[in-house]
């Protein structure tokens, strides 16, 4: 835009047109009839020179040429750009339009869509911070999380609704149905301790017996953190499926597994906030083969 | 998915992979435009092209096209960089699809399908490159021309 304009601007023929101001006008009344703008009586005053107050019945103004009108839109661009713009880099922009602003209503066409033009390359030199967000669908249920870790909006549209996960929020999605607002990501609590798991052991193998229909529970145990008042336990089978306890214990007995391998970890939790998840533990569930003991009956 | 595919994908990804080089992209005679191209990897990684239905190891450098796939298996990682811009991380036990653009997006836009798994995706230049993640739930848009309404 800027190269352009401003050689257009350098070339453009002088067009001094010229008005006359009639019995009973003002300077805004001519600005209004031979400009187009009632906002351009001032800019008259400068091109002209005219001190302060009314100017005599007669008096002959020159009016602007086109050069205004490119500047007016070199400027209403600039000041369209900023506004997308984050800060700090609006801001800095900002402070050359209002000069530039200032330029326009002085006449000073010229300089005015020079620094709109300054102030429309000065944000958009500086790269904007980059993009980071994460994307989680669940096995077989398809549920999505979406959290946005860093810049701008992230849009999300499921069922002919459409929400924005601004920077620091996430949100969940379940498959057929509409996107909920998003929330802001609750922060870990940075100053509770991190519980040890004990077990199971990492690559530990738990051999279980058959347990009705399933086998019998594994129960996993960790170390105590002073200030917690409870303990969530995460498990994760290898398809990503995933289960949580809660407890006040130091101990939890999982729901049923079935032979496979899973990873666990356990955090502490105080109030309503969680700490600082443990190291992730992978263990293996194998279901024990049954031993079948027939002793003689003496039947016949 | 199909069945099949996922019979496959989970063979190669629990320790039946095939261990014969990635073949070269069966595009080569239309030379149709390389969507991404695998950046990094760690562990169990596969791939399985639009045309095939074979799932193969994947290897640093493979360029992968339109309607290709990629999977990771347990304790597998692999970053996608986009020819668009930007890159998407699988975390393990991941598996995405590439999509042609949308004819909206045709420029500088990246579309990818999330079947299942975590992905970190990163835009360097949000301001000049649209990544759209679709998944069974939702379809997920960042980047440039993301218009809410």
């Amino acid at each position: 835009m800027s190269a352009l304009l401003l050689l257009l601007l350098a070339t453009a023929p002088a067009a001094p047109a010229e008005a006359v101001l009639a019995r009973g006008e003002t300077l805004e009344h001519v600005a209004s009839r031979a400009v187009g703008d009632v906002r351009a009586a001032s800019e008259l005053r400068a091109l002209n020179g005219l001190p302060p107050g009314d100017p005599p019945v007669g008096t002959t103004l020159k009016l602007p040429g086109p050069e205004r009108a490119r500047a007016r839109s070199a400027l209403d661009a600039a000041h369209a750009a900023v506004r997308q713009r984050e800060e700090p880099t609006r801001q800095e922009a900002e402070k050359r339009l209002v000069e530039a602003e200032s330029l326009f209503t002085a006449a000073r066409y010229h300089d005015a869509a020079k620094l709109a033009d300054e102030a429309w390359a000065a944000g958009k030199a500086t790269a904007p911070s980059p993009q980071r967000f994460a994307v989680a669908v669940e096995g077989e249920s398809g549920t999505t999380r979406i959290t946005n870790h860093q810049g701008p909006a992230v849009r999300v549209e499921a069922q002919g609704v459409i929400r924005a996960v601004r920077e620091g929020h996430t949100l969940v999605v379940e498959r057929g149905r509409a996107p909920p607002v998003a929330a802001p990501v609750k922060p870990p609590k940075l100053d509770i301790g991190v519980p040890a798991p004990l077990s199971p052991a990492s690559s530990e193998v738990l051999r279980l017996r058959p347990l009705g229909r399933g086998l019998e529970p594994v129960t996993v145990r960790w170390s105590a953190v002073a200030e917690a008042d409870g303990y969530v336990v995460r498990v994760q089978d290898r398809r990503g499926r995933e289960s949580l306890v809660r407890t006040t214990r130091l101990n939890a007995q999982l729901p049923s597994l079935g032979p496979g391998s899973y990873r666990w970890s356990v955090r502490a939790v105080k109030g309503d906030q969680e700490g600082e998840p443990s190291v992730t533990v992978r263990f293996t569930v194998e279901e024990e083969p049954l031993t079948l003991e027939v002793k003689g009956s003496g039947w016949k | 998915m199909n069945a099949r595919c996922l019979l496959l994908g989970t063979a190669l990804l629990f320790g039946c992979a095939d261990p014969l080089p990635a073949p070269a992209a069966p595009h080569a005679d239309q030379a149709p435009p390389a969507r991404a191209t695998v950046s990094a990897l760690r562990g169990p990684v596969s791939v399985k092209r639009a045309a095939g239905d074979e799932w193969r190891k994947a290897s640093v450098g493979m360029r992968l096209y339109a309607d290709d796939k990629i999977a990771t298996g347990a304790e597998g990682t692999a970053t996608l960089t986009f020819e668009a811009g930007g890159s998407l991380e699988l975390e393990e036990n991941a598996l995405v699809g590439l999509s042609e653009p949308r004819a909206l997006h045709q420029l500088r836009a990246t579309d990818v399908t999330v079947h299942r798994g975590r992905v970190e995706a990163t835009l360097l230049r949000p301001d000049a490159q649209t990544l759209s993640l679709e998944t069974p739930a939702a379809v997920i848009t960042a980047g440039r021309e993301v218009v809410f309404q």
